[in-house]
């Protein structure tokens, strides 16, 4: 009896289960017939939201993804990486790099009806530099003025050279602001710039609506008539979110490229700017020996972690640049700290230290950083050394790592700059805070000046990746690997691609297919 | 004594005669008895672990992760190639120490004021229920959270909590049970021919409570398993490299695309032995309760 009862709920259950698992969505699927549809609405699902819509104050790098559709920049960065022409046509620097001119694109307006020239310029780096809760005063330290040469043409007078600028203009200290918009001020919820894009509403910790700027100067950019940005932290809800159609594409991690293929989803993949690192205090534990952080250098196998972390998708690498970006040494290569786990007991044993060591390693407390770091405690157990975690959050690590110079090593992520001369020298130049212990060595500071004064665009690569070669060999940092950013689409997005910034894309382009 | 016992019908006694009619009668539940038999097994298998498990626990391979069950990795590997098998013999430790430690906190906190309670009645009394009203006004769960987020995320924090989570249930119990024995009139004979309160507590009234008590302490193990399980899940309990069978089933979710059977093993795991924890607490149940005579 009990028997027959039980029997019969089990089929009852497993009727119902069998039910359900055909209320899943159906999979997208590829209309070949479809034509660009240029009223359509795209809609992203992002991970983070943006702190705020004045590009001069906002903090985190991840704003740009929502500030990019508002604000043009005075220059753009390509896909790869490098400065094309945005705002400003064409720019020259001065003899010895003395100043940088920069030629004003005509006929442009504002979302506001004001024009684009010269005295909008002067007025948006003027503020830039000054605005209280700058964070973007640093970027533009050289600049001592802007001078007005004509209505499309400005010399930004610089008082040492500076190769980066360029670059640097493409970022948010390049955005341009509506100067009749700057006076009246209310920046931070609402942006008024003159990118392809108007903002038409903002919900903070939710959504973000932009409508076609018509008299945009490149229409094929805008290529939808309205774009949402949507804040979805949860990575599986942002892809559950594309398989429905409740958004038109996402950002997801390397260990969902599979399921996303299974949908029947557009995968881009690619590897950006993005580092993956176990940064060192080199001034703290025995991380000031270069042999002791070239023995962990080769204690790690980079091939491996790529392999079974990522699933293959990354550069291993032990340089921060990726393969053919300028910055990119190929004479050092990638390998240059292959596994070796014989070869860094050699290099312990000749640091004195044959007994091995402990360090203290800050871990961030999310779930993908785990398992790197059970893969790293068991790698350098093999050569002696013991990594001690320190589980923190996000805020904490930058208080207690960049902040107050605790915990001998820190496993995080460097999000990437726009020029490479930013990242060598945020991360290893002495007063940066980014460089906890502010280690640097001499030749590498000389390396680092050259590569940022190098103002002949032939000639800088040559600079940077001596620089770049320099940090290698000296082990200043212990990179694991360049991650992949990787976006899901559904079958109708055409025109998106995988940026330098990584993580960080612009929507320019974007169509919809219908 | 024994005499006293007999009259009134109360359980357990040092008497060999009232542990033979125990024994007796848990024998024949039979679902319990399968309980016992299944958590003594796992008792031993963990005890025994570093001799029985294949595998290294802690034994990383990047070059097998995430395979499926075979015949040199009968559970498969994880996404470090770790052993599941001999991960889930180490993490039954984990798993089982917490359960344990859970429950000793518990009845630290739990039985003495809920002995103290029954007996003294009055203010002392209901001072110590407002406290246990307050305390289970609280949702558990953010409780839990919140007392690890003070003490830090460990194994032993996280099951601190759980502790203070499960105490006023023995504390009510007691409380409830202490009332009832202290109304009895072995009692009153033993205070009026002058016994102090701590014979009569030791003698005559704690060996009257204590069989709800284990009826209580078998099911809020699996509780507490559950908890752990729970917390660990959510990476607030066991930090790596150690496992427990919910830390194992937390970080199989992310794999559960490419290896879905990661997160079957630890999940039945848990499943079985929390129901065998309580199937024993059925068992003690009628077997400690006053005998029930079925018509058949």
């Amino acid at each position: 009896m009990a028997l027959n009862t039980c029997l019969r709920d089990l089929c009852i259950v497993l009727l119902l289960l069998s039910t359900l698992a055909g209320c899943g969505p159906e999979l997208p699927q590829y209309n070949p017939n479809a034509k660009v549809d240029p009223n359509a609405t795209a809609t992203f699902a992002l991970a983070s939201g943006v702190t705020r819509f004045d590009p001069h104050r906002a903090t985190s790098s991840y704003d740009n993804t929502w500030l990019f559709p508002v604000y043009d920049r005075l220059i753009h960065m390509s896909p790869a990486g490098t400065a094309v022409p945005g705002l400003a046509r064409a720019w020259r620097f001065g003899p010895n790099g003395a100043w940088l001119d920069l030629d004003l694109r005509p006929g442009v307006t504002f979302h506001d009806g004001e024009p684009f020239t010269a005295e909008a310029v002067a007025i948006n780096i003027e503020r830039a530099k000054t605005v209280l809760g700058s964070a973007v005063k640093a970027e533009l330290k050289h600049i001592q003025r802007v001078e007005i040469i004509d209505p499309l043409h400005v010399r930004l007078h610089l008082d040492a050279p500076d190769a980066a600028l360029p670059l640097i203009l493409s970022d948010r200290a390049g955005m341009m602001v509506s100067p009749q918009a700057l006076r009246a001020g209310g920046l931070d919820l609402k942006g008024v710039g003159a990118g392809p894009f108007r903002h038409v509403e903002f919900l903070l910790g939710n959504r973000s609506v932009y409508e076609r700027f018509d008299d945009y100067w490149a229409p094929e950019d805008a290529g939808v008539q309205r774009l949402q940005l949507v804040l979805t932290p949860d990575t599986t809800t942002r892809l559950n979110a594309v398989r429905s159609g409740q958004v038109d594409g996402t950002t997801i991690g390397t260990l969902q490229i599979e399921q996303a293929r299974r949908y029947n989803l557009q995968v881009q993949t690619g590897v950006g700017l993005e580092v993956l690192h176990m940064q060192l205090n080199r001034n703290r534990s025995k991380f000031s020996d270069k042999r002791v952080r070239q023995a962990l250098n080769h204690a790690v196998d980079r091939k491996s972690l790529v392999r079974a972390l990522s699933f293959g998708y990354g550069e291993a690498s032990a340089q921060h640049f990726p393969i053919g970006y300028m910055a990119h040494d190929a004479a050092t290569g990638a390998d240059y700290y292959n596994y070796d786990p014989d070869r860094a007991r050699t290099l312990l044993a000749e640091a004195g230290l044959k007994e091995g060591f402990s360090f203290e390693l800050i871990v961030p407390n999310i779930p993908s950083y785990m398992p790197l770091f059970e893969v790293l405690q068991y790698q350098f157990a093999e050569i002696g050394v013991t990594a001690i975690p320190w589980v923190l959050e996000g805020a904490q690590i930058s208080e207690r790592f960049y902040g107050t110079s605790e915990g001998d090593a820190a496993l995080v992520t460097w999000g990437g700059r726009p020029d490479p001369s930013q990242t060598i020298d945020l991360l290893f130049t002495p007063g940066s805070l980014p460089n906890p212990g502010g280690h640097s060595t001499p030749e590498l500071m000389v390396l680092a000046q050259l590569a940022r004064q190098e103002i002949d665009p032939q000639q800088r690569p040559t600079q940077l990746q001596a620089a770049a070669a320099e940090i290698a060999r000296q082990a200043l940092d212990l990179v694991l690997y360049l991650p992949s950013s990787t976006f899901a689409l559904r079958p109708e997005v055409e025109g998106m691609r995988v940026w330098a910034s990584g993580n960080k894309p612009e929507f320019r382009g974007v169509r919809i297919r219908r | 004594m024994t005499d006293t016992s007999e009259m009134t019908g109360a359980v357990v006694q040092a008497s060999p005669s009232a542990l033979r009619r125990f024994l007796r009668r848990f024998a024949r539940q039979r679902l319990a008895l399968a309980g016992l038999a299944f958590v003594v097994l796992l008792t031993l298998a963990a005890l025994a672990a570093p001799w029985i498990a294949p595998y290294d626990p802690l034994a990383i391979n990047l070059e097998i992760v995430l395979q499926g069950p075979s015949a040199s990795h009968w559970f498969g590997t994880d996404e470090l190639g770790r052993d599941v098998f001999s991960r889930m013999l180490f993490a039954a430790r984990v798993s089982l120490l917490a359960a344990l430690q859970a429950v000793v906190i518990a009845l630290l906190i739990g039985v003495p004021p809920g002995l103290i309670a029954g007996l003294a009645g009055g203010y002392i009394d209901n001072f110590t229920m407002r406290a246990t009203d307050a305390l289970m006004a609280f949702p558990p769960l953010i409780l839990a959270v919140a007392i690890i987020a003070v003490l830090g995320p460990s194994l032993t924090n996280a099951m601190i909590a759980v502790g203070i989570l499960l105490s006023p249930t023995f504390l009510r119990l007691m409380r409830a049970t202490t009332m009832s024995v202290a109304s009895e009139t072995y009692v009153e004979a033993a205070r009026s021919i002058g016994c102090t309160e701590s014979w009569i507590i030791t003698r005559h009234v704690l060996p009257n409570v204590v069989s709800p008590l284990f009826v209580q302490i078998s099911v809020f193990a699996g509780v507490a398993m559950l908890a752990e399980a729970g917390l660990s899940f959510l990476g607030l309990g066991t930090q790596p490299p150690d496992s427990s069978w919910g830390a194992m089933v937390g970080r199989a979710i992310r794999y559960i695309d490419h290896a879905p059977s990661l997160i079957v093993f630890p999940g039945l795991a848990i499943a079985f032995t929390v129901l065998a924890l309580y199937t024993i607490g059925d068992g003690l149940r009628d077997a400690l309760g006053r005998e029930v005579r079925t018509e058949s």
